[in-house]
């Protein structure tokens, strides 16, 4: 709480921009939904230490904002006292949540999970639907693969897309069985349902340990973080599907080789903020989208930058409850991202996030740029050989 | 005031957000400084000059304080409200309309910020003058409206040097334009022209005066090259003459920033990096500056400085520069500085200028306050200008706990300083209780607020008008 009156009020959390860092604009909510300051990282600072000291705010006014966030982080990584908005947003979240505050879109996107175990609401029964025919799934396998909800339910192909890549390069995976699949949880953690979360979060944990396999290999971007820190019994590695193609290829263990096709045309790669923002656990080098660059790069794909990137690049809106709270809004947002790739003469964007894949095919208005999942594009220009 | 009213007033204007949510409104309270903010009743994002016309007419015809901001980081209590006033936020008036490079001008509006501006700049090579501490988000408004200083104050000042002219709704909601701009087809290239320089009685004023719309600021090349070195000095005295030296022998011309860091500053700075080291051997005044320009050049600067620092006892402080201050200034870092500072604690700063002889007695002041106020922790900081010093008081502060009790520690400190021979350098609200003490001046002051703002409705209380 001392932490709420550290907010020198500097306002780089409302707007700024810095060339030499990539930071062209910092909170999507103020660019694309509302400008008011009530908003931003500051306001949610300025709202809570009220709230602290026994002032009366507007309910409902308070819940809009809160629940107005895509809680992508970006006003915490320019926060230049390391204050964090967007934690205290979850926070506030959950203590609204627990009072039977929470707006409807947002309560019905928890519910889905708490019922179905997915953010999408899809029947359990259905969850490996999109693995039908699919070569490459064995139930020996040593690897177990989770798309997690967005690449199971919203964005299938670059599930199949990623079981057919790690086949090529000569990995089998294992599924979960659809019953026992879980959420990892971070859905319900974004939305103030930390309890909820860390219930699924178990589940999952006991039936990845269940599995016998000793390697989680994810597509979910939210649920690598989510993921990651879990203690599993007997060592589980967790890494996402970039990681283990990325190390396959240092080690030479596998080639690529371009399709007929030939590659597209200059492609974008998205800064998803849990894959790529030292406030969702990710810093430095482990910078996905840079090291997806790096590999396109290195099999001959021309790559533009958005204006903004890397760790302070602008959210898309696929996050936090934007898309349930104020789809417009979060359209909005797809949009400007898009446009911001188009602007730099992308004609594909990339994204290792199906999450974030889903949101901008969902709220697109535009043809160009075409949007993909990283496994999907390396399935539809490369073909991959393991090497002996 | 019914707010709803203003709102539809404003409607079909320019697109202004009439905001009226308690929530929204608390971020308007207060900006960086330590100064009490009020609540006010209603905020204005304007987005066109309409806005600022119709915002500043609907207060004026409703009796109703108006203040002016936009990101509100500066550290004056310039933008803090009275209690149900509107404030007017020109975050959005945030357009580049122009970059010329035949007058050598750039043409934005008050809300663009310092990041926004050079970024565009240096994608032509250019750059501006006068860069504030502020920050990427500090917006050019806020700083000439508040008196900025920083990156170049050795060779141009402050802020408000750097004005070509200016674009103002005075409080009537009538447009006046600074400068050449008076005759509409000659556009802004000179501030000096036509009679007195109206443009300086709006830089400082916290939009007391008038709502700056548009603002010309000089643009100059980019410079290619750049180094930070150090020079230690024995006491202040020396210090301080060796400044003089420097400035009225031009030695400024190349340099960008400089900064005059006190004893204890120095200690914690080297002790810190390095523990082992003597602190006998630290000086207790040192200059850390920043040169810019042809290579050649400021080798050549560089070494008539040196010499001529050594005439008063002046050495290279290398290890100061190294632990510090390269790194500060390098790809302006120096922009997260201003927050550093706040990192440990909120902290008050209160700014003023003063002659180089009055180093010795500011620092002075900063000694007594820390024996009379242990409670909390005070530093003290230069800026070199071309003539004479900004100066910094830092006091650092629990805002939970003591921000009452700074705020009177603060005024007394500021009492102190005046009697020294500082003057109040950005004056806002936190200097407003002093200000009787420069006599006619204020007098005269409060006399064209009053031609101008017969209301009074242009930020009241602020500069204590």
């Amino acid at each position: 709480m001392e932490n709420l009156y550290h907010c020198l009020r500097c306002n780089y959390c409302v707007e700024m921009r810095w060339e030499e860092r990539g930071i062209q604009h910092v909170c999507p909510t103020l660019l694309h939904h509302n400008p008011a300051p009530g908003y931003s990282g500051k306001g949610y600072l300025a709202a809570a230490r009220a709230l602290l000291e026994g002032e009366e705010l507007p309910i409902n006014s308070l819940i809009e904002r809160f629940f107005n966030c895509t809680t992508c982080g970006n006003c915490e990584e320019v926060c230049p006292v390391g204050l964090r908005p967007a934690h205290l947003v979850r926070r506030i979240r959950a203590a609204m949540v627990e009072q039977g505050l929470a707006p409807a879109p947002i309560a019905a996107r928890a519910g889905n999970v708490i019922e179905h175990h997915n953010a999408a609401g899809a029947p359990i029964e259905t969850r490996n639907n999109w693995a039908a025919s699919v070569e490459g799934v064995a139930a020996d396998a040593a690897t177990l693969y989770l798309p997690g909800c967005a690449a199971s339910c919203e964005a299938p192909a670059e599930a199949r897309a990623t079981v057919s890549v790690l086949h090529q390069a000569g990995w089998p995976v294992k599924l979960l069985p659809a019953e026992r699949a879980r959420c990892c949880g971070a859905p319900l953690e974004e939305i103030g349902y930390p309890a909820e979360a860390g219930a699924e979060r178990r589940e999952l944990a006991e039936a990845i340990e269940h599995s016998g396999c000793s390697r989680v290999v994810l597509s979910g971007a939210e649920c690598l973080a989510s993921l990651t820190g879990t203690q599993f019994v007997g060592g589980v590695e967790v890494l996402h599907a970039f990681d283990l193609i990325e190390r396959a290829v240092a080690d030479d263990r596998i080639g690529f080789t371009p399709k007929a096709n030939g590659a597209p045309g200059p492609v974008g790669v998205l800064d998803s903020c849990h894959l790529s923002k030292p406030s969702h656990g990710v810093s430095g080098a482990a910078h996905y989208p840079r090291r997806i660059r790096a590999l396109l790069e290195r099999l001959g794909c021309q790559t533009v930058a958005a204006a903004d990137q890397g760790s302070y690049a602008v959210c898309c809106g696929a996050a936090g409850g934007m898309p349930q709270m104020s789809p417009q809004s979060a359209a909005r947002m797809a949009d400007g991202k898009l446009r911001s790739f188009a602007g730099a003469g992308a004609v594909v964007v990339i994204a290792a996030s199906p999450l974030c894949v889903a949101h901008l095919r969902r709220s697109g208005v535009r043809d160009v740029p075409a949007v993909m999942g990283i496994f999907e594009f390396i399935e539809s220009y490369f073909h991959l050989r393991p090497i002996a | 005031m019914k707010l709803s009213q203003l709102g539809t007033e404003l409607a079909g204007q320019g697109g202004a957000l009439v905001l009226e949510d308690k929530i929204d409104l608390l971020g308007y309270r207060r900006d960086t400084s330590i100064a009490p903010g009020g609540n006010p009743s209603a905020a204005v994002i304007a987005r066109s000059v309409e806005d600022v016309v119709a915002t500043v007419t609907a207060a004026n015809r409703r009796k109703v304080p108006l203040y002016v901001r936009a990101a509100g980081s500066t550290y004056a209590g310039g933008a803090n409200p009275c209690d149900g006033a509107i404030v007017l936020d020109a975050s959005a008036l945030n357009r580049i309309l122009k970059i010329d490079e035949d007058r050598g001008l750039a043409l934005v509006e008050p809300g663009v910020t310092y990041g926004a501006l050079l970024a565009e700049l240096g994608r032509r090579g250019l750059t501006l003058g006068v860069v504030p501490l502020t920050g990427a988000a500090g917006t050019v408004g806020g700083a000439i409206a508040s008196h900025g200083l920083g990156t170049g104050s050795p060779r141009y000042q402050s802020t408000g040097d750097e004005v070509a002219g200016l674009e103002v709704v005075l409080p009537s909601g009538e447009m006046l334009r600074t400068g050449s701009a008076a005759l509409a087809d000659a556009g802004f290239f000179a501030r000096y022209a036509i009679g007195p320089d109206l443009t300086g009685m709006f830089l400082g004023a916290n939009g007391s005066l008038g709502v700056i719309t548009k603002i010309a600021l000089w643009v100059h090349p980019k410079p290619e090259y750049q180094e930070t070195f150090v020079l230690g000095f024995p006491d202040y005295d020396s210090g301080a003459s060796f400044i003089s030296a420097l400035q009225i022998k031009d030695l400024t011309h190349n340099l960008w920033y400089g900064a005059g860091y006190e004893d204890k500053a120095i200690e914690a700075r080297v002790i810190g990096a390095k523990p082992q080291f003597d602190r006998a051997a630290l000086p207790r005044f040192c200059l850390a500056l920043d040169a810019r320009g042809a290579n050649e050049d400021v080798a050549r600067d560089r070494a008539r400085i040196v010499a001529e620092a050594r005439k008063f006892g002046g050495v290279d402080f290398a290890l100061f520069d190294e632990i510090f201050f390269a790194k500060l200034r390098r790809d302006n870092t120096f922009w997260y500085s201003y927050a550093g500072y706040f990192a440990r604690s909120m902290c008050a700063l209160l700014m003023c200028s003063m002659a180089n002889e009055t180093i010795p007695r500011f620092f002075r002041v900063i000694e007594d306050n820390r024996e009379t106020h242990p409670e909390f922790v005070w530093a003290g900081g230069l800026v070199l200008c071309r003539r004479g010093v900004h100066g910094a008081v830092i006091v650092f502060y629990n805002e939970r706990e003591q921000w009452e009790r700074v705020r009177i520690a603060s005024e007394r400190c500021c009492n102190e300083l005046l009697g020294v021979g500082c003057v109040p350098y950005k004056s806002g609200r936190v200097w407003a209780p002093m200000m009787g003490r420069f006599g006619r001046y204020h007098a005269t002051l409060a006399r064209l607020k009053k031609a101008l703002d017969p209301n009074g409705i242009m930020s009241p209380e602020i500069l204590g008008l």
